[in-house]
């Protein structure tokens, strides 16, 4: 049953008891929460989803949780427990979504060095990836958002999951992040597009967070090929243009805008050599969402299929002593 | 290797990291509920290395499950990188060595690393801690500069205090280095209450081959450790300092009488009867290490102590451990922490200074400085 | 004292440039075509600084040689910043034992 089909009483009492598990596909965590509202945000952003059974091993356990005590009553809190350890500062306690979702992919960025982490959104067609890596002023969410709501399919907004035994790409699927315009533009651009309540007032202003799809959950553990790697670049007076990278500073940029590259050291350096070597690069300046997708689409379709080196030469097991 | 099991000092949801520590070769029969409770307390321990290095060596990785394999790892790639960032910053750092007296000393995390030795695996060094003698202390600061290190800390009064009372420099950075050097030119605060014999630290010193530097021979090392942690320390979130030491008593081993009367015979040298006895208290509580019973009736004329004692040790006990995995309330914990950073102030402090009750500068900046190196210890 | 590449480099090709990895500092590099050409030389064996001159001589176009002994140095200065290579003289790095 998916989670948007479970009765919110029963969901909301799962959650408070013994959790639950939430498969994003290369990773998953077990969430709890003793806050009612978090657990209709859940019910919502979460709603494609499957409630796990929460026994078993987990990469995470987080825990959204009222803070009590005194300062309660004057200004009342949540925070966030992963693995038994409060690492981020508290939210007002009507902001919870919002610190359940940057808490739980911070423990993610920090606890799985078995794979590459790239900070990049990902989508694929035909098992063919697009990674756009995520600077600021990209409108890589944006555009991630309305790719995925255009027949691409989501592996992630945040995380570029590289395998590290043959740069593939995993899926790291998680509720995709808006913020400010964003949000009405994407709902403008799809009005049938599941989104979680608006947060305003949150450190990078106002969030609200869009459901993955069911179609999309149900992927969650196929592997993609990278077929291209591109740069966004949100311009509202442009309307689309794109640019050849040369490749060399793709891997460059890739590197410096990623999680865990530099302690991966070796297995970092070659699978990421491998993840540019089969993509073209690119970067694309746009305004509008509409001819953005469409030019993808097409450089995507161009794209020469390359195919896969096969297991690159360290392996996984040389990570060991 | 063999381990022995935890007693009845550490908190009980702690017993399954102390068990699988101490006998890996049992982590075999853990199912998945087992691993989901013991690899995210190893991690904040900070033992998630570690335990990988152990269990790994004892298990065949094919029978554990895909999950668990890919956490495993995941603590031996973190250490993998602290380990490869201490060499780079090693070898970058001997050319401006050469020319200035030594020996080089390393200390702690970096000499193990420098050995290669197996109580190195698996270890998350945050720093470097390098000790020249006194008299080449200058000119290698000096060279360090030119050679582009620079210090953290540039607050007068940190650098004052630092030179005046203390045994090491501030941390320095360098670009290019993610790892901080310390320069030391003895292992404690000259002004502190405990003397080593500095002289011997060096003169006894071991080269390490391949390298241009040297480590404390094998009693100075235990003995290091020892104070770092029940001298120098508050013990909060420690227990990775105790894992070591009990390691130590192990590879000593402490079970051969006369090893074990060297070990004293050199505590006593160092002035550090009082804490090795400590260690070993702790040691037995935790571990059950193999000679620490006979090592605690040997050191009994060294008396009970009020900064080393039983009292202590029962604070230690609550907060040696991750925050994950308390049996008390967290509060329990707190207060204990809280005793145990007011004695490692005053263990700080020499006992001339505590005359000086008034707000006077320089009593105040000296708490001020001992309170930010507490502060700043990581790792 | 000649100079010769350090061991242990991992190099990728890329259409226009090559990234290099560094066994020991463990950071990634960026070289142009000039740089790589003289780094793959001292992969072969140790040149001497004027051998390096004399062929980047040759590898230059005929308006750029009179600017080879400076570009020369330039890149040579780099490349032994970087920790790429070094003099026959300095003490080898072994990669093996940094790099499991």
């Amino acid at each position: 049953m998916r989670i948007a089909e479970i009765p919110e009483q029963l969901l909301f009492h799962r959650l408070s008891t013994e959790g639950v598990g939430i498969d994003f596909g290369s990773a998953r965590a077990r969430v709890k929460t003793n806050l009612p509202a978090c657990a209709a945000s859940i019910r919502t952003v979460y709603g494609g989803y499957f409630a796990d059974d929460p026994s078993g091993m987990f990469d995470v356990t987080v825990d959204l949780r009222r803070v009590r005590g005194i300062r309660a009553y004057v200004r009342p809190q949540c925070q966030l427990l992963c693995d038994g350890i409060v690492d981020q500062e508290p939210f007002p306690l009507d902001t919870s979504l919002p610190l359940l979702e940057w808490g739980t992919n911070y423990s993610l960025a920090t606890r799985l060095y078995c794979y590459l982490l790239l900070h990049a959104g990902v989508v694929e067609r035909g098992g063919r990836a697009i990674v756009m890596p995520a600077m600021p002023g990209s409108g890589k969410s944006t555009l991630t958002a309305a790719l995925t709501l255009r027949g691409f399919r989501l592996l992630s907004d945040e995380f570029g999951v590289v395998r590290l035994r043959d740069a593939r790409l995993l899926r790291m699927l998680r509720p995709l992040a808006l913020k400010n315009e964003s949000i009405d533009v994407i709902q403008r651009f799809e009005p049938t597009a599941v989104l979680g309540r608006r947060f305003p007032k949150t450190r990078k202003g106002t969030v609200a967070h869009l459901a993955p799809q069911p179609s999309h959950v149900d992927a969650r553990q196929e592997v993609a090929s990278p077929a291209l790697v591109v740069f966004p670049r949100f311009d509202p007076a442009a309307s689309v243009e794109l640019h050849p990278v040369q490749k060399a500073r793709a891997f460059a940029r890739l590197a410096v805008n990623s999680f865990n590259c530099e302690a991966l050291g070796p297995q970092a350096f070659e699978a990421l050599s491998q993840l540019v070597a089969e993509s073209s690069c690119w970067q694309l300046r746009y305004g509008d969402l509409n001819g953005a997708i469409k030019a993808l689409r097409e450089l995507l379709d161009e794209a020469k299929q390359v195919d896969g080196p096969g297991l690159l030469s360290d392996k996984r097991e040389a990570v060991r002593w | 290797m063999d381990f022995g099991s935890p007693r009845s000092h550490a908190p009980q949801a702690l017993r399954p990291l102390l068990l699988a520590l101490s006998d890996p070769r049992s982590a075999a029969s853990y199912d998945e509920s087992g691993w989901d409770s013991l690899i995210p307390v190893a991690r904040t321990a900070r033992l998630l290395g570690v335990l990988a290095h152990r269990v790994y060596e004892h298990v065949d990785r094919s029978t554990l499950p895909e999950r668990v394999q890919r956490h495993l790892d995941a603590g031996l790639t973190e250490a993998r990188y602290r380990r490869q960032k201490t060499l780079f910053l090693l070898h970058t750092i001997t050319p401006a060595l050469s020319g200035h007296a030594g020996p080089w000393v390393l200390l702690k995390g970096a000499a193990y690393v420098a050995q290669d030795r197996p109580l190195g695996r698996g270890r998350l060094p945050t720093d470097v801690d390098l000790m020249v003698p006194r008299a080449s202390l200058d000119g290698v600061e000096h060279a360090l500069k030119s050679a582009g290190w620079v210090f953290e800390k540039t607050e007068e009064y940190d650098q004052h205090y630092y030179r005046a009372w203390s045994h090491e420099l501030p941390p320095m950075v360098a670009a290019g280095q993610s790892m901080e050097l310390d320069l030391h030119h003895t292992i404690l605060p000259p002004i502190g209450r405990i003397k080593p014999d500095t002289a011997r630290l060096f003169s006894d010193a071991m080269p390490v081959a391949g390298t241009a530097f040297h480590v404390l021979c094998p009693h100075d090392q235990l003995l290091h450790a020892i104070v770092h942690l029940v001298h120098d320390s508050d013990f909060i979130g420690r227990l990775r300092d105790l894992v070591d030491i009990d390691a130590m008593f192990r590879a000593l081993p402490l079970t051969d009488a006369d090893a074990r009367a060297a070990l004293i015979e050199r505590a006593r040298l160092h002035d550090m009867e009082k804490p090795l006895r400590m260690a070993a208290m702790l040691c037995r509580g935790w571990f059950e290490t193999p000679g620490c019973e006979e090592l605690i009736s040997d050191t009994v004329t060294a008396g009970d102590s009020f900064f080393y004692g039983e009292r202590v040790i029962t604070l230690a006990n609550r907060v040696l451990g991750p925050a994950n995995a308390l049996d008390g309330s967290e509060r329990s914990r707190r207060r204990a922490g809280k005793l145990l950073e007011a004695r490692s102030h005053w263990l700080r402090m020499p006992p001339w200074l505590l005359a000086y009750h008034t707000a006077s500068k320089g009593v105040r900046s000296l708490a001020q400085w001992a309170t930010k190196r507490q502060g700043a210890a990581t790792g | 004292m000649p100079l010769v590449a350090v061991d242990g480099l991992r190099i990728r090709h890329f259409d226009d440039a090559t990234v290099v990895f560094h066994p020991l500092s463990w950071d990634a590099h960026l070289l142009n075509p000039a740089a790589f050409a003289v780094l793959e030389l001292l992969l072969q064996a140790p040149h001497s600084e004027s051998e390096i001159i004399e062929f980047l001589e040759d590898a230059l176009r005929d308006e750029d040689r009179p600017q080879a002994v400076a570009h020369s140095e330039k890149l040579i200065s780099e490349l032994r910043s970087l920790g790429l290579i070094r003099q026959t003289a300095d003490s080898a790095i072994d990669a093996n034992r940094r790099d499991p």
